[in-house]
């Protein structure tokens, strides 16, 4: 036995795992031999280091998302703030990115489902790629929807409304859960799950939106929403469908396989891609597990009649 | 020999969950906290340089066997060998069979416990870590991805998976890890003031 105390050795064997991570050189793979061969307990360490590295690949199918459980650190000067957002890459998860006084972010990342508690007990649970600005003030609590989509489960304060604004459009929520989507700017999704919502455009009247009720707004024009039609009332399918990426699945209702791989494409770095328009273009029904766009794409050939090609590291459909 | 991903994937699933249990065992033994890892980390080696998984029946039984066997060849190593020490090896069978609270709970909340481990990293090295297990990007697309150098984004890595080892090591509850690493390095200190020979 060697004099290092087993800490020493299980920095050592999370090091080398964090190397064979990345994959081993030749050389590295002798470095290692003789590394194990130094000493009995560094063989158990470096296999408890892969088991812990393999096991936290499950991370992969965290349902309800990582539940941010400390606020992240405020940067005290412009300049280290800088420093930070050059260090995490351009708007980096929950960065502040004005220091005083300003909103604080929130951005998940492709598959990342997180729950975010907010100062007054309210809570919103963010779906992957999604980026908000929260910003609390003494008569009112607004959350800015940059892109994405959030389910919002709002702490009632009868003095300070809950506002979601997103260019030109602002949504009070009294109570309740409420659910903005908007994967791209072109169009803007408000769903009153329970509880009810008022939603405004620009200074005209708002739309009341009671619980269990959908609005669809386009944008016609930049940073301008209109509604394009009357609020929909879903049933109790359609608001479980709607919800299911938080529990890390999608559905899908006669959607075009197009859209499934775009949502696919939020949970999963690894592509789903169509050959042709004519592909994308037909439809889909199902409930899938949105890490695992292999068996969607496999379950999609079986049902539409077509191939499953890999290139590279693409998951490509093809006509059969 | 390396450890390749089936029996990473097999320790983690049949071994890890038992840790804390078999440590608790350890504790009650009076074992010093450094010996315990000690016991431990030589545990897993016998694990994983006998047997293949597949003759492995139980896994729980035969983690504590192991770590028993270890402790056995501590002492006969050691040259006066006390009363209470033997007595300390007693309880094997009652450990192996008694179910801690920790155990269901580790088997039905497995997820839960390691979102809580992860949320608990320091936040850069969380937020690459996320990118590696929950995006599942290799080093060199986090690094593409953050702009962060491919070596800082390894060195993050690294330290994820030390933070968890420790964690892991009390089941995830509560998630220790500073205390413990603080405990190690005290003792650590202790050693080498001692001048005894694990200092260094």
């Amino acid at each position: 036995m060697t004099g290092e105390t087993s800490a020493d050795i299980d920095r050592q064997a999370a090091a080398w795992a964090a190397r064979f991570d990345r994959d081993l050189s030749a050389p590295e793979e002798a470095l290692l031999e003789d590394w194990l061969s130094g000493d009995a307990r560094r063989l158990g360490a470096y296999a408890r280091a892969r088991a812990v590295a393999e096991h936290s690949r499950r991370a992969a199918g965290l349902a309800g998302g990582i539940v941010e459980r400390r606020p992240a650190p405020v940067s005290l000067s412009r300049r280290s703030l800088a420093a930070s957002l050059v260090a995490l890459g351009v708007g980096g998860a929950a960065v502040a990115t004005a220091v005083f006084r300003g909103p604080r972010f929130y951005e998940t990342e492709i598959g990342e489902v997180r729950d975010v508690e907010l100062p007054d007990g309210s809570r919103m649970t963010l779906s992957p790629l999604t980026r908000v600005g929260v910003r609390y003030r003494d008569d009112n609590r607004e959350v800015m929807m940059e892109i994405g989509e959030a389910l919002f489960t709002v702490a009632d304060e009868m003095q300070r409304p809950f506002l979601i604004t997103t260019d030109n459009v602002t949504v009070a929520a009294v109570g309740g859960r409420l659910l903005m989507k908007r994967l791209h700017p072109s169009s803007l999704e408000v769903t009153a799950l329970d509880g009810t919502a008022q939603v405004r455009l620009d200074s005209d009247a708002p739309t009341r939106l009671e619980a269990g009720q959908q609005l669809n707004l386009a944008q016609r024009r930049a940073q301008t929403y209109a509604r394009i039609e009357p609020a929909q009332s879903l049933n109790e399918t359609e608001v479980e469908r709607a919800l299911a990426w938080r529990d890390g699945q999608l559905a899908f209702h006669n959607d075009t396989l197009r859209d499934a791989t775009v949502a696919f494409s939020r949970f999963s770095a690894r592509q789903i891609e169509v050959s042709e328009p004519a592909v994308g273009a037909l439809r889909i029904t199902g409930l899938f597990d949105a890490r695992d766009p292999l068996t969607f794409a496999y379950a999609a050939a079986v049902s539409l009649d077509l191939r499953v090609s890999m290139l590279d590291d693409r998951i490509v459909l093809f006509p059969a | 020999m390396g450890i390749g991903d089936d029996r990473a994937v097999w320790l983690a699933q049949n071994i890890l969950p038992h840790e804390p249990a078999v440590r608790n065992w350890l504790r009650k033994a009076r074992h010093a906290e450094p010996d315990i890892d000690d016991i431990v980390q030589e545990t897993y080696a016998r694990l994983v340089s006998s047997v293949s998984p597949d003759a492995v029946r139980n896994p729980r039984a035969y983690m504590f066997r192991t770590a028993h066997s270890v402790v056995a060849d501590r002492f006969r190593r050691k040259s006066v060998v006390s009363i209470s020490d033997m007595s300390e090896i007693d309880g094997l069978g009652a450990a192996v069979e008694t179910l801690t609270p920790e155990d269901h709970v580790g088997a039905r909340n497995d997820l839960a416990v390691l979102s809580a481990m992860i949320a608990d990293l320091p936040d850069k090295t969380r937020r690459v870590f996320m990118l590696s297990r929950v995006s599942g990007l290799s080093q060199k697309a986090v690094a593409a991805r953050t702009g962060i150098p491919e070596s800082t984004v390894e060195k993050h890595i690294a330290k994820a998976f030390r933070l968890l080892m420790a964690a892991y090591a009390d089941g995830g509850y509560n998630v220790p890890v500073t205390s413990r690493e603080r405990v190690t390095n005290k003792e650590r200190r202790k050693a080498h003031d001692r001048g005894d020979e694990r200092g260094h």
